[in-house]
């Protein structure tokens, strides 16, 4: 965490004048505060929102690294939660990886969309979705590579003792189905009211930018630099299990898979395999033939930006029918 | 009879909020933020009788507890054997002593953490997570499948599991202990003070100093905020309407966090501020609080040592 609260401080010295000491440690005070606030969920009980996507947009993506981090330190060592070692993990997921992903979310779905627009609320919410359950993904990883890496002679891990094949899943599926829901509601509302509130808010002095003016493009460069990389990372899913000598990932076994690992194929599993046939079965080309390593490597590439695309797609065709309905809806 | 209204006639739905028998489920959020800020007005933040009290550890320079006890708590997460974790606890006891906490503060978090570490823990001391021998087993499983999973003829209870989870219980409650002894005989601006021995810049102690004193500020308008919701609601709305309300609590406190920042910058301005961070210096070190460093030093060999 050290090198990334380095970053961001460079990055705020840049633009951070002397007005902007006392509204950083304001929304630090900020951050910590909202945590507390109890969030009504389906069922009668209450849950909370981190906030970390809401601050990042109020006030920008590296003052939130900032704000988020001092808030889960105080937490840390004045309260003791969350654990005095484990604050570089907590900061990494919660005051790093959760604003810029849904920093650059809303960026990407808000685009130029006026204040107070539908757009922007459901860009905000959908960031605060995307943020979290980012958030979430890493933390599992964090929590399931630990059994691999940190255990005695006799295999007993030391520390987290749930593997990957349950922290992610678990971990996911809570904040996939639930949590990532409180968030969105939490930071797509927050954005409403404050449009409505105060429109002359968003001045994000972080960037100099007059207010109510977001600059979507150089942001949104980087964030396309970022997917290219991990695009082009993508054929290492290929090669890396062969090196170490993996068979696939738990739980994503085919019909023959089973057959090997069990000795037969149940037969729901069976009945439910005819319904649908991958159109990119295994990220390969269409037939299953082996080919080159380079051919295989095209292919794992073509699927990652075949999905990559689909997922944009999909996020980038709501945001068009909500501005267009908004249109619509507006009086002549 | 007067002509009464229906609405007065009818007897009131039963989502009708009334005080003396509690919120109803919805409404119930409020209430529990309400105690989760009373709790903190409570706490460490306002309560610093523990850090006045007179101790061996609360004369100590804050600089000299951090790097004593943050080391002993990266020790801690380190130790893996019982002998080193026995040790360690008594450690622990000692420094307790030593700080003159008042041990029914510490009563509550020694019952907490175990519960709540175990619970966490608990699923792993089983021989599907963890195997091992077998010394509860829970139940047969038959034919060792389950779907697509492949599972042993018995599910219980293993040795090394109850191990893992015991270790990693008692591992929670050291650490938890430590960091309350730190927390607890160090007011917080001496505490994040104290940080910078660790080589934490100026502006992150700055900031980290002023949040504090501003954090209760805030915690207070987020009470009031949520007072007057409490005040003026009858009948708990949807939970969309609810979740919106929390949303603009939310937006409403920052818009007062930003106007108090503006305010408090021309207030550092009068006093003439100039941009240059400047702190409060702790003074010199004493002896006792290199004997501090060079015992919490010896803890920590002695440990090692321990664990082997």
């Amino acid at each position: 965490m050290a090198p990334l609260w380095g970053w961001a401080s460079s990055r705020l010295k840049k633009t951070l004048r002397a007005r902007r000491v006392p509204l950083l440690a304001l929304c630090a005070a900020f951050s910590f505060v909202i945590m507390m606030f109890n969030v009504p969920i389906p069922g009668g009980t209450t849950g909370h929102a981190v906030g970390a996507v809401l601050v990042a947009i109020l006030v920008g993506p590296w003052a939130a690294v900032i704000a988020v981090s001092l808030a889960l330190i105080v937490q840390a060592l004045v309260f003791g939660d969350g654990g005095i070692t484990a604050i570089g993990a907590n900061c990494l997921t919660m005051a790093v990886i959760m604003p810029l992903s849904g920093w650059w979310t809303f960026r990407l779905l808000a685009g130029k969309a006026p204040l107070g627009s539908r757009v922007r609320w459901f860009a905000a919410g959908a960031a605060g979705y995307v943020g979290l359950n980012t958030a979430a993904l890493v933390t599992a990883l964090l929590f399931g590579i630990q059994p691999a890496v940190a255990h005695d002679a006799a295999g007993t891990p030391l520390y987290c003792p749930f593997g990957l094949n349950i922290a992610v899943p678990v971990m996911m599926a809570e904040h996939l189905l639930l949590f990532g829901f409180v968030e969105a509601a939490v930071t797509g509302f927050a954005v409403a009211y404050l449009d409505r509130a105060e429109p002359g808010l968003y001045a994000a002095d972080t960037s100099g930018r007059a207010p109510g003016e977001p600059s979507v493009r150089r942001p949104l460069r980087k964030l396309w630099w970022v997917l290219t990389a991990l695009l082009l990372l993508t054929p290492l899913g290929l090669f890396v299990p062969r090196w170490l000598g993996a068979g696939s990932a738990w739980g994503e076994w085919g019909a023959e898979e089973i057959q090997e690992l069990l000795g037969f194929v149940p037969a729901g599993m069976r009945r439910v395999g005819k319904f649908w046939k991958a159109p990119i079965p295994d990220y390969s080309a269409p037939g299953g033939g082996e080919g080159s390593w380079l051919l295989q490597a095209s292919w794992y590439l073509g699927s990652a930006a075949v999905g990559v695309a689909l997922l944009l797609g999909v996020l980038l065709v709501a945001r068009w029918i909500l501005a267009r309905t908004e249109r619509h809806a507006e009086p002549a | 009879m007067p002509n009464l209204p229906e609405w007065l006639i009818k007897p009131p739905p039963q989502t009708v909020f009334d005080p003396h028998v509690g919120a109803p489920r919805r409404g119930r959020f409020v209430r529990r933020a309400l105690g989760e800020f009373a709790g903190l007005l409570a706490g460490p933040f306002m309560q610093r009788d523990d850090s006045g009290r007179s101790g061996l550890l609360q004369e100590l320079d804050p600089r000299a507890k951090a790097l004593g006890l943050l080391g002993l708590i990266v020790l801690t997460t380190w130790l893996a054997t019982w002998r080193a974790l026995a040790l360690d606890a008594l450690i622990c006891l000692v420094l307790v002593a030593l700080s003159g906490i008042k041990l029914r503060r510490l009563a509550g978090i020694w019952l907490a953490v175990p519960l709540f570490s175990a619970l966490l823990v608990i699923p792993a001391t089983l021989n599907l997570i963890i195997p091992g021998e077998v010394l509860l087993p829970l139940w047969h499983t038959g034919q060792g499948r389950w779907g697509p999973w492949v599972m042993p003829d018995a599910v219980g209870v293993t040795d090394a599991g109850l191990e893992a989870g015991a270790r990693f219980v008692t591992r929670s409650l050291l650490c938890v202990t430590l960091a309350l002894i730190l927390a607890r005989t160090t007011r917080p601006d001496r505490l994040f003070r104290g940080l910078r021995a660790l080589g934490v810049p100026k502006i992150f102690v700055m900031l980290l100093t002023m949040m504090e004193r501003y954090v209760v500020v805030l915690v207070r308008s987020a009470e009031e905020i949520h007072l007057v919701k409490l005040s003026r609601t009858i009948t708990p709305g949807s939970l969309r309407q609810e979740q919106a309300w929390v949303a603009a609590g939310a937006g409403s406190l920052f818009r007062r966090s930003r106007s108090l920042g503006n305010a408090v910058y021309l207030a550092m301005l009068s006093r003439g501020f100039t941009g240059d961070v400047h702190l409060l210096e702790e003074a010199r070190f004493r002896l006792a609080d290199a004997a501090f460093i060079a015992a919490a030093g010896a803890a920590c060999a002695a440990l090692l040592a321990v664990e082997g």
